[in-house]
């Protein structure tokens, strides 16, 4: 379904529809295909955002990056994607709420009991919010090919 | 749909109010076929044209600010939503619809929900409040107005 949208937003060159769908396969692709192949659609959405200049994709696309880092256990990679998130989210003004959700994917569960006051208005609260967020991690490696 | 917005030469240069217009238009192009940034440059370039009329105005001030939006200039383009809500014209629905994805985008996701209207479930509302359950995380919820988006928008 997501490759028909991205061919059906090709042909009626709508960059904006096609990164969509770009960065909702790379991310569908995280866990479930090979890794490269993964890596790749998210190389080719990259450059499509630096051609089009499609900046507000960047925070997604990035914490794409983040979750197929957090799925491989690479903290050192993690670290450095929310680092930049924070600037990107923090130069552009939105999506910052990424710099809230990538740190609980490293493993360290303190980043989910510490009573933490958030900018964001999670629904529920903090805590309960980056407790689903976490799960989603785990629910992808319980999905893994 | 975008490749149609393309005119010909002789029009886009024209000096004449459907000229203007028609510029105005390919800015609205390229905020889907990029580069974004060109969308705001056309369209800052066209509004300063004394040849258009009121209601095109309107229309093009409304697509600036989404182009604006889109090119990483949300503080901006929140202003100017504003500025179209608050003056109740043709596009003040529009606007507020542009307030509540930003509020979305923002992490202002209780504020985001509070700007629904009670009539709020055209498709587009819907696909607006599936994507605030989506950052929140609550994916039964974003399917379910996803679901409904695409249901209404047939």
């Amino acid at each position: 379904m997501v490759q028909q949208a991205i061919a059906e937003n090709q042909k009626f060159a709508n960059r904006a529809g096609e990164l969509i769908g770009r960065v909702a396969l790379g991310l569908a692709n995280i866990g479930t295909a090979p890794p490269e192949q993964a890596n790749n659609i998210l190389t080719e959405t990259e450059q499509l955002v630096e051609k089009t200049g499609a900046v507000y994709m960047l925070p997604q696309l990035l914490a794409t990056s983040g979750f197929q880092a957090a799925f491989a256990g690479d903290n050192a990679a993690l670290s450095r994607i929310t680092d930049q998130v924070r600037r990107t989210t923090g130069a552009y003004g939105f999506e910052g709420y990424y710099t809230d959700i990538l740190p609980v994917w490293s493993g360290d569960t303190t980043r989910l009991s510490v009573d933490r006051a958030s900018t964001w208005q999670w629904f529920g609260g903090t805590e309960e919010a980056l407790q689903r967020w976490h799960d989603v991690l785990e629910a992808r490696r319980a999905l893994a090919y | 749909m975008w490749p149609a917005l393309s005119f010909e030469e002789d029009l886009l240069e024209s000096n004449t109010p459907v000229g203007v217009f028609c510029r105005g238009l390919r800015g609205v192009a390229l905020r889907h076929t990029g580069p974004f940034e060109e969308s705001v440059a056309e369209l800052a370039a066209v509004l300063r044209s004394p040849l258009l009329p009121q209601n095109a105005k309107d229309f093009l001030q409304y697509q600036q600010a989404q182009s604006l939006f889109y090119s990483g200039m949300a503080g901006v383009a929140y202003d100017q939503f504003e500025k179209i809500l608050a003056g109740g014209g043709a596009y003040a629905g529009q606007a507020q619809y542009s307030l509540a994805m930003i509020d979305s985008y923002q992490g202002r996701f209780r504020d985001m929900l509070e700007r629904v209207p009670e009539n709020g479930l055209a498709h587009h509302w819907q696909r607006v409040i599936g994507d605030v359950h989506k950052s929140n995380a609550n994916f039964d919820d974003a399917r379910t107005h996803f679901e409904n988006a695409a249901r209404e928008a047939e």
